[in-house]
């Protein structure tokens, strides 16, 4: 990263407890606008508690999130969806029951404005509207290659297409911070090596990513940038090159029996 | 011809319309996801202002019926969002407390009749037959005025029946409906959608709440007279049956619900059999489909697959 | 005056903490509120009168048969409305329905068994009244409430000195814990359900014993109570329901003393509104976050 483009994400301090237990502990993150982020650290480190921090799904403790230089800390999720950060989740959180095109086109809610009266009397106004959201909804699925299941229901799509899935709707939402929490999880060397070159055309369109990944090829490929998080508390941070050569990263690693180790690079 | 346009069969069909009205009251507010026992209270409301505007204020029927269905509304948009932000058992007690409390009011509005309630409301059927004589139309051969001006009360309730379903199914057709579909099926997720969940929740808590007044308005029009007892616990069970057993998942399951819950006990009324009457047993067989329906099949014997469109139609 | 009114709400209360207990327990260890739960006060209040009236006996074994039959249409709801929708899955709001509709099964059935018709439950017990200073009872208001504090007690013991009631707070502290520790959950909530049951049942006798009268829709005004009860003590909170049940019951004994008999039943809903909306936790609950994640 050379340019010096104001952050899109500016993360201070952010702490968050759980009774007496401390989850996440005063962290800092600055995001560069359009880069690739990466958030790595072992189970249980605080990552994806960090993530609801910052998408609003829980209040923080402590500390402040500020979004294109705007402070939404404690903001709602859905005002921070519609502010333009978009999320996708570990355990992948689909509309089952509706067609993969539906899912999109549901993402599209933040996009579009017609209300009860719209919808019902199909106004002008609305049809347009709905024509574009699913034109708009059409063209997400193709991008992230699902062109040719659209109806086909949600939930009985394989895994990695569930994950790509998720990432058009979160796409639907028009953002210009993509989270992705652990998309390449379950997914095979093959599906990865896709999910990598999406992800770098998704920020070829001007979109950054924060990116939670335990996958270390995905991460050390892909990232401008890496985080690295244990215990609650940011333990380094810097270039794939800077990471790999840390030695209190590998410490951390390495002196776990964890399954992250052995995906060490 | 006649003979099944006989008065009895009319007032079943028109009772059983009316019913399918609350059954889709509820339905409404299940569509984001939220179990609601307030119906019965938002219908009393709904008969309670049609009633009054009609016998204290002499006002006609097209300004009483819109009346019925606002004045819940209003109630309803400050209750939505105070009690929205509960979920599951807490909201069907809440709302519940909300019917008793509504009915223990009435019952002590000495303006309102107290207990006994209203009687003498200007009746759909009496208005229609007065028309038909004063404008001297005389009923088809065959036909009373009687047959025809019930035939005409039930064709307007199933206009309003009508337009009901209309307006649910064109609002299930967009942005609104695919909101309150996310909303039912994940919470999470569709907040992370930027869909405002407390908003669309209160949304559909006010459409219900708007439907069921009507079907109250229609109610007091249709039977003379209103009571606090009619909107107790009773009636929000009533109305949860017609929904849970129908479908929940298709605005035609309170339908079906109405069509066979009451249109069969209705009309099996004076059926007995080995010796017991069929309509003695009425509440049982409901309780019973409840059950079964819950354990068996909890979307209701109607249902719908996910809709599978590429295009708008 | 005053004090005579707390007094004879406090009776009152009694019976509404017996019958919120029932809920209480069940939520505590299922999550669920068991909507028949009138029903089965209803039902402990029949096999009562059925017992002394047309067998003759005597308080005592009445009551606890009135507790043994509703403790067993416990077991019928536990294996038609509860149990077969726990395999299932889903929210807890199947049970809710499906109890609802186990209720209007059995309260149906003894409309029709009964005519609708209220009946008259005789207890052959002295008609004297005690004095205490200004304060007066009927024997009638002691019996129930010596009874009701008596049963409270005896649940208090079981649920904290034996080993029925470490397994009943282990199921409710976490199911797949304690099936681990051991603790056959199923059995658990088997006898929690009884025991639930068996605490509406003695609390449908009492009540019966008070109006001097037993009808098969009794049920619905006290669990629609109960409800109230339990909302303002916390779900599933022991001391919250005996201490919903006295407050309420004080406070309605109080609205009718000066003047509001007719708004007597506004009091319990009137609250239960408030609580859900200002502290769905309930006075004794956790957080507030707690409750509306469920």
């Amino acid at each position: 990263m050379t340019q010096e483009a104001s952050p899109i994400l500016e993360v201070r301090g952010l702490t968050r407890t759980f009774g007496g237990l401390v989850a996440v502990s005063e962290v800092d993150l600055t995001v560069p606008e359009g880069a690739i982020f990466g958030l790595i650290g072992p189970n249980g480190a605080g990552k994806t508690t960090l993530f609801n921090l910052i998408t609003g799904l829980l209040p923080p403790s402590g500390g402040s999130v500020n979004f294109a230089g705007r402070p939404i800390t404690g903001r709602k999720p859905h005002v921070i969806t519609q502010m333009g950060m978009a999320r996708t989740f570990q355990n992948i959180r689909l509309f089952g029951a509706l067609s993969a095109l539906e899912n999109v086109v549901v993402g599209t809610h933040c996009r579009t404005s017609s209300g009860v009266w719209g919808s019902v009397f199909r106004t002008r106004r609305a049809r347009a509207e709905e024509d574009e959201a699913w034109a708009r909804a059409r063209a997400e699925l193709e991008f992230v290659g699902l062109g040719d299941l659209m109806d086909a229901p949600a939930g009985g799509l394989a895994y990695g297409q569930q994950r790509r899935l998720e990432i058009a709707r979160a796409l639907a939402t028009g953002p210009r911070l993509l989270c992705l929490d652990e998309p390449a999880a379950g997914m095979n060397e093959t599906e990865s090596q896709e999910l990598i070159d999406l992800v770098r055309r998704i920020q070829a369109r001007g979109i950054s990513v924060l990116i939670i990944e335990h996958d270390m090829h995905v991460v050390m490929n892909l990232c401008d940038r890496i985080a690295v998080l244990n215990f609650g508390r940011k333990l380094a941070e810097g270039t794939p090159a800077e990471i790999r050569a840390n030695p209190d990263v590998i410490e951390a690693y390495l002196g776990r029996d964890d399954d992250a180790a052995d995906q060490g690079a | 011809m006649a003979v099944l346009l006989n008065n009895y069969y009319l007032q079943v069909a028109t009772f059983v319309s009316v019913n399918a009205l609350l059954g889709l009251s509820v339905y409404l507010v299940l569509s984001t996801g939220q179990l609601t026992l307030g119906n019965a209270g938002f219908m009393a409301l709904g008969a309670y202002t049609a009633a009054l505007l009609a016998t204290k204020a002499g006002a006609p029927v097209w300004l009483t019926l819109p009346a019925a269905a606002l004045v819940p509304a209003i109630v309803a948009i400050p209750l939505g969002y105070a009690s929205l932000r509960l979920r599951g058992v807490y909201l069907a007690i809440a709302t519940l407390g909300f019917t008793e409390s509504v009915r223990v009011l009435l019952q002590n509005w000495e303006f309102a009749g107290g207990a006994l309630g209203i009687k003498n409301i200007p009746s759909l059927g009496r208005m229609v037959q007065n028309g038909l004589k004063a404008a001297q139309i005389a009923p088809p051969a065959g036909l009373t005025h009687a047959q025809l001006a019930n035939l005409v009360v039930l064709l307007f309730v199933l206009l309003v029946l009508g337009l009901a379903l209309a307006f649910i199914y064109r609002q299930a057709g967009g942005r609104v409906g695919r909101a309150y579909a996310a909303i039912r099926i994940d919470e999470i997720a569709a907040e992370a959608m930027g869909i405002n969940i407390t908003y669309y929740k209160v949304l559909a808590f006010v459409q219900g709440a708007m439907l069921a007044g009507l079907a109250g308005g229609l109610v007091a029009h249709i039977n003379f007279s209103v009571s606090p007892s009619e909107f107790a616990f009773g009636r929000a069970v009533e109305m949860l049956t017609l929904v849970v057993v129908g479908g929940s998942t298709t605005p035609l399951g309170p339908v079906l619900g109405a069509v066979l819950l009451i249109g069969l006990s209705e009309g099996l009324r004076d059926f007995s059999l080995f010796g017991a009457r069929l309509s003695d047993y009425r509440l049982i067989l409901y309780g019973l489909l409840l059950m079964l329906v819950v354990a068996l099949r909890p979307q209701g014997l109607l249902t719908f697959a996910p809709r599978r469109k590429g295009a708008r139609a | 005056m005053f004090l005579q009114q707390i007094l004879n709400g406090i009776t009152q209360g009694g019976t509404y903490a017996l019958v919120a207990l029932g809920y209480t327990l069940i939520f505590g260890v299922l999550e669920i509120i068991n909507m028949a739960h009138g029903d089965l006060f209803m039902m402990g209040a029949m096999v009562g009168w059925a017992l002394v009236t047309l067998l003759g006996w005597s308080l005592v074994p009445a009551l606890i048969g009135g507790m043994v039959g509703a403790a067993l249409l416990g077991v019928v709801l536990e294996f038609t409305a509860l149990r077969p929708l726990r395999r299932k899955g889903g929210t807890n709001l199947s049970p809710l329905i499906s109890t609802i509709g186990l209720g209007m099964v059995i309260q149906n059935l003894m409309v029709r068994a009964t005519n609708g018709q209220p009946l008259s439950f005789r207890v052959p017990l002295s008609e004297g009244v005690i004095r205490l200073g200004p304060l007066q009872m009927t024997t009638a208001q002691l019996v129930v409430l010596g009874v009701s504090i008596l049963l409270m007690a005896l649940l208090q013991w079981t649920l904290s000195r034996t080993r029925l009631g470490r397994a009943v707070r282990a199921v409710s502290e976490n199911p797949e814990t304690a099936a681990l520790l051991g603790v056959n959950v199923s059995g658990v909530i088997l006898a929690t359900v009884m025991l639930a049951a068996a605490l509406g049942g003695a609390a449908g006798v009492l009540v019966g014993l008070s109006f001097v009268s037993v009808s098969a829709t009794m049920g619905l005004p006290y669990g629609l109570k109960g409800l109230a009860v339990i909302i303002l003590g916390g779900l599933g909170n022991v001391k919250g329901a005996v201490a919903g049940g006295l407050i309420i019951g004080v406070l309605e004994a109080l609205t009718v003393a000066y003047g509001g008999a007719g708004y007597k039943d506004a009091v319990a809903f009137g609250f239960l509104f408030l609580m859900l909306l200002l502290r769905p936790q309930g006075l004794f609950g956790i957080s507030a976050a707690a409750v509306r994640r469920s």
